[in-house]
């Protein structure tokens, strides 16, 4: 059973052009799926009608099972789908971090000492125990969007979607949040990466390419970095070193992703 | 050029001061303002003041760190003690430099109304400096809970306040990247006449207000997402509850309200 399904799906903001056209997307439960598109492609759009932000103007949306168009179901499916942004300082809502993490657990009525418990939980599942009754505004972007990863964990979702949530954050930053997503989808986490590096496409276990509110191409990363011509005039280049790794993977040589050329270099050198 | 941020300013030093019930430290703290005004005498003035430095002590916050946060107000407070020094007529003449007369009555009221102000001053600072802002907000929404069923909603607005103050620092970063930016452009902001400055002062406020928009369009969606609907049904995790330090806190407060009206009436 899918846990998302999206039926022919079209949505514009007020009067202007169709962000979403005609779109059907289905997700199977424990994917790791990157949804790549340059800006404007629609999928920031198409993210927030997975937890119910935005509602489609016609077709359907069903996450879990719900339909997002009875205002019933939103509790249930957003704290089944939790959302990572993409600005770490827009999310937090309170001056400490324990409090905000305890901001989800809070609005769903979650018993007190159960809200501690899965608050301990969370900050240690994101590392970020030494930093537990700091105040958000002294960490930086990376730890950020940990405590914000923390935050949804605390909610006990299946489904976690991040919504070019590396963005902000410099390669190393954005290197760390990808391996994180992997673990996520390790432990059983069904996850949704929305983004514009190509490279963040390269651990999904499936990779669509969104323009113009359709969906391009859907498949492996290396069945879709074939079409790396293509990518390249939706303006999705990939670094050199992704696309020697990926055309590598394709001949069946695996190596570990990674942006550096030194350890791409070194990398080599053992393989040879 | 900086922006002093010093609402909100939380200094833990995790003295016993800090572990209050912060609806104990608010509702006395009003109640000592309040007290504040009673006190017009200079025997009762000293005593006012030796509760603050009692206070301050008791926190172990640092007497330069008090100092620093009440520094905005400072110029405030000089101007206010020299209006009362020099348009407080009454009593006899104790100096008379030109136009301006000095009596006695214009004396008493400098150092009256002065110390008063600074009084108030501090004791709010106090409860700032020693309640994290988290706390400040659970205790504005227990305290206004009652008014709930006249229609006041008491965790809109501590959520709101909440959400101010942690906001603070980030637009006060932001201010000064804004700030920056207008510079590196030309725009200078230390020189000119009054109106002139509050002129160059638009190009940085409308950027502001901008992001602000933004910011709280982005924050809207983030807590929607994680399924904030309002006060009902929503579980706490910090809990107040008074305890036995709390009781002995009141009970030393009472005392100390006892000897205040004993000084006043007797003396």
């Amino acid at each position: 059973m899918s846990i998302l399904n999206c039926r022919e799906i079209n949505f514009s903001y007020e009067d202007k052009e169709r962000v979403l056209d005609n779109l059907s997307l289905s997700l199977e439960p424990g994917s790791y799926t990157v949804i790549l598109g340059h800006n404007g492609s629609g999928k920031s759009t198409l993210a927030r009608h997975i937890n119910a932000l935005l509602l489609p103007d016609s077709g359907s949306v069903e996450v879990f099972g719900l339909s997002t168009s009875s205002e019933d179901n939103w509790l249930e499916i957003r704290r089944n789908a939790g959302m990572v942004f993409q600005y770490p300082d827009d999310q937090m809502v309170t001056s400490v971090v324990r409090d905000d993490i305890a901001f989800g657990p809070e609005n769903l009525g979650i018993p007190r000492d159960e809200i501690i418990e899965r608050v301990e939980a969370a900050i240690e599942a994101v590392e970020m125990q030494d930093f537990a009754d700091a105040d958000p505004s002294d960490l930086s972007g990376g730890q950020k969007q940990r405590i914000a990863i923390a935050g949804i964990l605390a909610m006990r979702p299946k489904l976690i979607i991040f919504d070019e949530a590396g963005a902000m954050l410099d390669p190393q930053g954005r290197q760390d949040l990808s391996d994180r997503m992997k673990s996520l989808n390790e432990q059983g986490y069904t996850i949704i990466h929305i983004t514009h590096f190509i490279e963040d496409a390269l651990e999904a276990s499936r990779v669509l390419v969104l323009d113009e509110g359709k969906i391009l191409y859907d498949g492996s990363p290396q069945e879709v970095f074939e079409h790396s011509d293509h990518l390249k005039e939706l303006g999705l280049d990939a670094p050199f070193s992704i696309n020697l790794i990926s055309a590598l993977k394709a001949r069946g040589i695996d190596l570990r992703v990674t942006l550096g050329q030194d350890e791409l270099i070194d990398q080599l050198v053992e393989v040879l | 050029m900086a922006f002093k941020v010093t609402i909100g300013q939380f200094y833990n030093t995790k003295s016993i001061i800090h572990k209050l019930d912060p609806r104990i430290k608010i509702l006395v703290s009003f109640a000592f303002m309040v007290l504040v005004f009673f006190a017009d005498s200079i025997v009762l003035n000293v005593y006012i003041a030796l509760a603050l430095l009692a206070l301050i002590y008791l926190s172990k916050v640092p007497l330069k760190v008090v100092l620093k946060a009440i520094r905005p107000v400072f110029f405030f407070l000089v101007l206010a003690g020299l209006m009362n020094l020099f348009f407080v007529q009454g009593g006899n003449v104790l100096a008379n430099l030109g136009p301006i007369t000095i009596s006695e009555a214009g004396l008493n009221a400098f150092f009256i109304y002065t110390f008063r102000f600074l009084f108030l001053v501090v004791a709010g600072t106090l409860v700032a400096l020693t309640t994290n802002p988290i706390q400040l907000t659970d205790a504005l929404e227990s305290m206004l809970s009652p008014l709930q069923k006249l229609g006041l909603p008491a965790h809109e607005l501590s959520m709101m306040l909440s959400i101010a103050l942690r906001f603070i620092p980030t637009f006060s970063k932001e201010a000064e990247r804004i700030i920056k930016a207008q510079s590196s452009r030309g725009a200078d902001f230390e020189s000119g006449n009054l109106i002139e400055r509050v002129k160059l002062f638009i190009p940085i406020i409308v950027p502001l207000f901008a992001s602000s928009m933004r910011h709280a369009d982005n924050l809207a969606n983030a807590m929607d997402a994680r399924c904030y609907t309002g006060g009902e049904g929503r579980t706490h995790y910090r809990e107040l509850a008074i305890d036995k330090r709390d009781i002995t806190a009141l009970i030393i407060c009472a005392i100390y309200l006892l000897v205040f009206i004993a000084l006043k009436i007797y003396l």
